[in-house]
């Protein structure tokens, strides 16, 4: 999963709304800040220019003077007599009175020099410069010229010349070498109209030199369209006017920071604007997107609960109507129809658990008692067989007995003691195999009616009862009759009174046997005193085989309760308080009468 | 008939034969002795016997089936059955085939004895 993918949508959106709106804002920005940029540096040109066009006029009134002033000094006599004899020391002595009275009107001067027609210099006031052929521009000799800018020294200067003429004959110059005049003035006018941070420069048309008025510059290009360049470090915008009647360009030049610096000024301020914009806007984004996701933050931990199981959360009242609330009424809706059909599976979970249960343990008691009943049936096939079998070899060993008896009246005593031993050994075998094939008789039930004291005073009679032992009789006065097959009653009644008898084994006691009718039934108990049944064992005893006898083949209990069941009748046992244990015999009454 | 009382006495256990034959002897009784149902109903056709003393379990031909042949050609014959089983079944049936007594084993001698007697009492000497 991305790290997109994992940010909470709380995040995601005001994030995505600020990147957008930040994109948008640079982009307009950056576009207004173009256009803007555009239109101050073109403005600043054509104030540059408009400016230059000005200084460039003052700069011409200022140039009329001093051309004047030369004419004249050139058409002086005194000149022309010098120019004519320099050798006439008169005629050079009036000449340079002429020079020196120009030279002092004019303080800026340089100086003012005298020259014939070869540029060789004749006469000179101030401190004359070398001449220089190569700034002399091509003069015409009918009128007052000027000459580019040039350096004498480390001075910016250049030349205005006057022909002198002899009649109609140009015989000399008279040339004014000064440095640009127009500085103070036009810097004054430059600072006043768009700054100190502007300066003006004055070049030669043809490109040859450049100047500030202080010193000799790098060619400033004219910022045509408004492209800048860069002069002594910085990047600069100018405009530039030829000064007509010179070879000069008149130039004002700005640095394009200075100009730019409202421009960027306004760019920071749409940048602060820009960001404010942008983290107002994700702060509403955020909070926005928080009214969205808290609600369904909550759904969401409900939904979480509900599919982990456990029970629903309560629900938190919904105020809102908009989509998020009629989500969160869905949901309340939802979740409780899943509460509801939960606790419907589970109730039902429930229940047939409980079915379930109970048949299982149907199923295991009817297993178990199949078994019982399986056990017990080959266990009465072979009891059976056994005792068949036995009964053989026992009648012939009590013929021969017999035989012997008779044939013998005379014989010692020992012989008889003998023969009586053996006869009475063979009766008690017979009397065992008798019990056994009693126990395991098995055949369906005859049900008839039946006096249940009747059928106990017959069946106490069969029992040997040991005098220790005493009876004790308790049977209702309107006990109904039971509807069994006597036969398996009898049988069931001997063995519970035998079971009583051998439970208080010699010691004797008290035989009890009750019996009362109730709803139908005939309720039999046959309790003795003897020392009770172990808890463990109190089912354990009516499983075939089982004993806790030291004689006994434990099937009296066993083939009883089969017996029972047989006959739509039970046979539980429970111990008494105090000691020994009673047996219930629970039989159906004859309920015809 | 000479004046000897005559018993034929049938059972597959020879043991019970033996000793049942020595004690009726004992009693003055002349006893004929028989292993199976089968050499029962010879001899009892062969012979001049009216009384037997026959076990019902017997194999190939049991005490009853015997009897039922037996029956039909000496109908003044009388027969105790001898059972170790002795269920009502075995009983109904035998009252039904008109078999004097039933007996269940094992048996009372002197009471068996006693019976016999007084189906065939001795000749007064």
């Amino acid at each position: 999963v991305s790290l997109i993918g994992r940010l909470s949508l709380r995040w995601k959106v005001p994030a995505l709304l600020a990147i957008v709106l930040a994109a948008a804002v640079t982009t307009f920005g950056l576009m207004a800040y173009g256009v803007v940029r555009r239109a101050a540096i073109a403005a600043a040109v054509a104030r540059q220019a408009s400016v230059a066009d000005q200084i460039a006029q003052l700069a011409q009134a200022g140039l009329g003077n001093l051309t004047r002033q030369v004419a004249e000094v050139a058409s002086e006599p005194a000149l022309v007599s010098a120019l004519r004899d320099p050798a006439n020391a008169t005629a050079m002595a009036a000449a340079h009175t002429t020079l020196a009275r120009l030279a002092r009107d004019s303080a800026l001067l340089v100086s003012v020099e005298l020259r014939d027609r070869e540029e060789k210099q004749v006469d000179a006031v101030g401190r004359p410069v070398p001449v220089r052929k190569s700034v002399v521009p091509a003069v015409s000799a009918d009128s007052v010229s000027r000459s580019g800018f040039y350096l004498a020294g480390d001075r910016v200067v250049y030349d205005v010349r006057a022909p002198v003429r002899d009649g109609d004959r140009h015989i000399g110059w008279v040339v004014v070498v000064r440095p640009p005049a127009t500085t103070g003035q036009g810097v004054r006018v430059l600072a006043q109209l768009i700054g100190e941070e502007a300066v003006l420069l004055l070049g030669n048309a043809d490109g040859s030199f450049w100047t500030d008025l202080r010193g000799p510059v790098q060619r400033p290009v004219p910022s045509l369209g408004g492209i800048p360049y860069e002069r002594d470090g910085r990047r600069r915008l100018s405009a530039a006017v030829p000064l007509p009647r010179t070879p000069w360009v008149l130039a004002v030049e700005m640095p394009e920071d200075v100009v730019l610096a409202p421009t960027r000024a306004l760019l920071r301020n749409l940048a602060v604007l820009a960001v404010v914009i942008v983290v107002a806007a994700a702060l509403a984004g955020e909070r926005l997107t928080r009214s969205i996701t808290a609600p369904i933050v909550g759904l969401t931990a409900r939904a979480e609960s509900i599919a982990g199981g456990s029970p629903p959360l309560p629900a938190q009242p919904i105020h809102r109507q908009d989509e998020i609330g009629r989500l969160a009424r869905a949901f309340a809706v939802m979740a409780d129809s899943v509460r509801q059909a939960r606790e419907h599976l589970e109730s039902q979970i429930g229940e047939r658990t409980a079915e379930l249960e109970r048949a299982l343990a149907q199923l295991q008691q009817a297993q178990d008692e199949l078994l019982r009943k399986e056990r017990l049936a080959m266990l009465g096939q072979l009891s059976s067989s056994i005792g068949h079998e036995m009964r053989n070899p026992l009648g012939v060993m009590n013929n021969a007995v017999y035989y012997l008896e008779m044939t013998l009246p005379d014989a010692p005593p020992k012989v008889k003691e003998y023969l009586a031993l053996i006869r009475g050994q063979i009766r008690l075998s017979e009397r065992i195999v008798s019990d056994l094939l009693d126990s395991t008789r098995s055949r369906p039930p005859e049900s008839a009616s039946v006096a249940v004291p009747d059928l106990l005073d017959e069946q106490l009679a069969r029992v040997t009862i040991p005098r220790s032992v005493r009876v004790e009789r308790d049977l209702a006065s309107d006990l109904p009759r039971a509807w069994v097959d006597p036969d398996h009653a009898g049988q069931i009644l001997v063995n519970l009174v035998t079971n009583a008898i051998q439970a208080m084994d010699g010691t004797g006691g008290m035989l009890r046997v009750r019996a009362h009718g109730r709803d139908g039934r005939v309720c039999i108990e046959v309790e003795d005193s003897g020392p009770g049944v172990p808890v463990e064992n109190l089912e354990k005893i009516f499983e075939p085989l089982f004993t806790t006898k030291a004689r006994g083949i434990g099937l009296g209990l066993s083939v009883s309760r089969s017996l029972a069941r047989a006959n739509e009748g039970d046979l539980t046992v429970r111990n008494l308080a105090g000691a020994g244990a009673v047996f219930l015999l629970d039989l159906p009454a004859d309920t015809r009468a | 008939m000479n004046g000897s009382r005559r018993i034929l006495v049938v059972d597959d256990d020879a043991g019970m034969v033996e000793t049942l034959c020595d004690i009726l002897a004992l009693h003055g009784w002349e006893t004929e002795r028989a292993y199976d149902g089968s050499t029962a109903v010879e001899l009892a056709a062969g012979r001049d016997v009216d009384l037997l003393l026959m076990d019902y379990r017997m194999p190939r031909l049991d005490g009853l089936e015997a009897w039922r042949t037996i029956r039909a050609r000496r109908p003044a014959a009388r027969v105790v059955l001898m059972t170790a089983y002795a269920s009502d079944d075995v009983v109904r049936r035998a009252e039904g085939e008109g078999v004097w007594r039933v007996l269940r084993k094992p048996l009372d001698v002197p009471a068996l004895v006693a019976l016999l007697e007084s189906a065939l009492p001795a000749p007064a000497e």
